[in-house]
């Protein structure tokens, strides 16, 4: 995370009134661009394997797991495993200055959580009926 | 491999192995939690932190009180759960296998990062209005189709 | 002359971290968090300390006597006394209680609480951490509180700590909306989510002598009353105290904690309430500004302190004034009347933007504010309530 340089005096234009032009005038003091220093850089390849590894950690609980909420857990866990994909990928494309994986990478966390809360409704609801959420014993439909 | 992204990269996939094999469940959704506080770190390394910051209201405000409230809700003196089964660390060990292979046989993959300006929230603002205004709309249509949803599924029958 | 005191802090730090010249940029970039973090804790439990003190002699002579005045000049080293007799207790752990999420809530609470204060600017110059989204990132941060409640309510294995942990979270849920939707006229109006952005846009006069603070518009009126009082219930303040009415739940969720742990809790209740009058007065109380051309001389730094001292009196005013709400009150407070009103400020903010910002703009945005208010009193209809008592054993 950028945190701008040291603090200077004077950073914005204290004399400049009025709402609009003041706040435009606001420049985020000697923001350089954002580069990684050092010779040890990460690759994309690292990116990509940390966020394998989440989605695999994601699987394992949703496969392994017999509370009905961990299974939710575990698919809320490969969301944002795909989430993290997503901003990788737009960070190291040719044009970052697009925010096109960071608008997906949003819209993701937003339907993620509506999905979230529908899915837990549904636990509280299936708890009420069946006064378990073991998903071994929802078995009232099997052939 | 700077130090920031080793440390933060331990503590997340160690917070998920815990969220995803621990057996008592009250310790499984909080290092859930702390699951997700990493990834926003990660957000924030790649220099996203519009996305960080939205992860962490959402998924620790929203999403990680979601989940322990219904645990509350829903247990009945057994609170504990069976852990992992083999199997299923052979499946995901599979997958696991197959991304990795998929993963280095790609040599497009392995660039370093250009230079990028910073991403301010005034720029995904714009971008979000102009661009991106019919899916934020349907966002809201989803959210609120959401919350009603919800709040049917879970309203108590009149008897 | 003033500008050289009201940049005095800055240049001190300047001058600390003149050792650090020729170091690499992480190494100063870590210097200058570190002494912006030892500055913010210096103050802030300076601050506390002081409050925790001031707070029991205005209350004591709301209530007509005088609060603590044994230990020290006017009883002002009343926080050492209460700090030594914190540290000094037992830490008792009920036995069954999970250790770790017991001892990890109060810790958690707290670390949230001083991480909201670090975007707030105190001075020209003088914010801690510039971050971009800084709006966000202090309510990305005080949402995390509320899964530390709830960690400190489980962790005690207490029914009562159980029930008011729920209950404290579901106030906090609540007012969270309100509190972030009476932000959005302000950050639309602005353009921005940097809280140093927010203070440069209030500065200036209209008609030479009303400051353009946001407050002495109608929106921000409206809007500043409703983040207020939001703010008061997210700290758990009277009249709102429900999570922690002594009467009712004994301590909610802070019962099965002692001495040190309850010292942290009440120190993180009130650096929160300093988080939140804080940015009240960065969104709309003009953040450092003054507000008469003639007084700006003074520095931007008191000019702040000045204003959140105020703030805090209206805050320990209310503690001694208003009795407790019911649960119930408070929540169809929140969903009936202040969510429908936080809407209507963002609507007023609109018109009063593209009214031009003038007396036009006032008229019209005052308009709004007011139908809305009439219609929502009309509609929630409080008047045939209030029918008259009947008293079933004391006729």
């Amino acid at each position: 995370m950028h945190l701008c340089g040291k603090p200077r005096v004077g950073a914005f234009d204290t004399r400049a009134s009025g709402s609009r032009q003041a706040a435009a005038n606001y420049r985020p003091a000697a923001c350089a661009p954002q580069k990684w220093n050092g010779a040890m850089t990460p690759t994309l390849q690292i990116f990509l394997i940390v966020s394998a590894a989440l989605f695999c950690i994601g699987l394992l609980a949703a496969l392994s797991r017999r509370h009905a909420i961990f299974i939710l857990i575990g698919i809320e866990m490969m969301l944002a495993a795909a989430n993290l994909n997503f901003i990788a990928f737009w960070r190291f494309s040719p044009g970052p200055h697009q925010p096109t994986g960071v608008m997906v990478a949003i819209f993701s966390i937003a339907i993620s959580a509506a999905e979230a809360a529908v899915g837990l409704a549904l636990v509280i609801a299936v708890y009420r009926h069946y006064r378990t959420t073991n998903v071994d014993q929802f078995d009232q439909l099997k052939g | 491999m700077s130090a920031p992204f080793v440390i933060i990269s331990i503590l997340t996939l160690a917070a998920a192995l815990a969220a995803a094999t621990l057996r008592k469940l009250m310790h499984a959704a909080l290092s859930f939690a702390v699951a997700f506080v990493g990834l926003a770190a990660f957000f924030f390394l790649l220099g996203a932190e519009f996305v960080g910051l939205v992860q962490i209201f959402v998924y620790i405000g929203a999403v990680a009180v979601l989940i322990v409230f219904t645990i509350l809700l829903t247990r009945r003196d057994v609170e504990k759960d069976r852990g992992f089964n083999w199997s299923s660390v052979v499946v995901a060990s599979a997958v696991f296998g197959g991304l990795i292979w998929a993963i280095f046989k790609t040599q497009s993959v392995s660039v370093a990062a250009p230079e990028m300006p910073v991403l301010t929230v005034k720029h995904i603002g714009e971008v979000l209005m102009t661009g991106y205004v019919w899916p934020l709309l349907c966002v809201g249509l989803l959210l609120t189709a959401a919350l009603i949803g919800a709040l049917v599924l879970v309203m108590e029958e009149k008897q | 002359m003033s500008e050289s005191i009201d940049q005095i802090f800055v240049r001190m730090k300047q001058w600390l971290l003149s050792p650090f010249a020729n170091a690499p940029d992480w190494l100063v970039q870590v210097a200058s968090s570190l002494i912006n973090i030892f500055a913010l804790l210096a103050v802030f439990l300076t601050l506390f300390a002081l409050m925790s003190v001031l707070e029991r002699k205005i209350l004591g002579r709301i209530q007509n006597r005088y609060g603590p005045n044994r230990v020290g000049p006017f009883g002002l080293f009343q926080p050492v006394a209460d700090g030594i007799k914190m540290l000094i207790k037992e830490d008792i752990v009920p036995m069954r209680a999970d250790k770790i999420v017991h001892f990890l809530a109060p810790v958690l609470i707290a670390a949230t609480a001083i991480l909201a204060l670090g975007i707030i600017p105190y001075g020209r110059g003088m914010t801690p951490f510039t971050i971009d989204g800084g709006i966000l990132f202090f309510f990305a941060v005080g949402s995390t509180t509320e899964l530390a409640v709830f960690m400190a309510g489980w962790g005690s294995n207490n029914k009562f700590s159980m029930l008011g942990a729920m209950r404290a979270i579901a106030q906090m849920i609540s007012y969270e909306l309100p509190l972030i939707i009476t932000v959005l006229p302000v950050v639309m109006i602005v353009g921005s989510l940097t809280p140093d952005a927010i203070v440069a846009a209030q500065d200036g006069y209209v008609f030479g002598f009303v400051p353009r603070w946001f407050v002495f518009t109608p929106w921000g009126a409206a809007a500043f009353l409703l983040f207020f009082v939001s703010g008061l219930v997210e700290s758990n303040r009277t009249p709102f105290d429900v999570p922690e009415g002594e009467s009712e739940i004994v301590a909610g969720h802070m019962t099965e904690y002692s001495g040190f742990k309850y010292a942290t809790f009440f120190m993180a209740e009130y650096i929160g309430m300093f988080a939140i009058t804080g940015l009240a007065i960065t969104l709309f109380l003009g953040g450092w500004h003054a507000p008469v051309r003639a007084l700006e001389f003074v520095p931007s730094y008191i000019w702040f302190f000045a204003k959140l001292g105020g703030l805090l009196f209206v805050y320990i005013w209310l503690r001694g004034t208003l009795p407790r709400t019911r649960v119930d009150q408070i929540m169809n407070f929140a969903w009936k009347f202040m969510l429908p009103m936080a809407f209507t400020c963002m609507v007023a903010a609109a018109v009063w933007h593209y009214a031009g910002r003038g007396l036009r703009g006032w008229l019209w945005s005052f308009v709004v504010i007011a139908v809305a208010y009439t219609a929502l009193s009309i509609i929630l209809d409080t008047r045939k309530k209030f029918a008259r008592r009947t008293y079933r054993f004391a006729e």
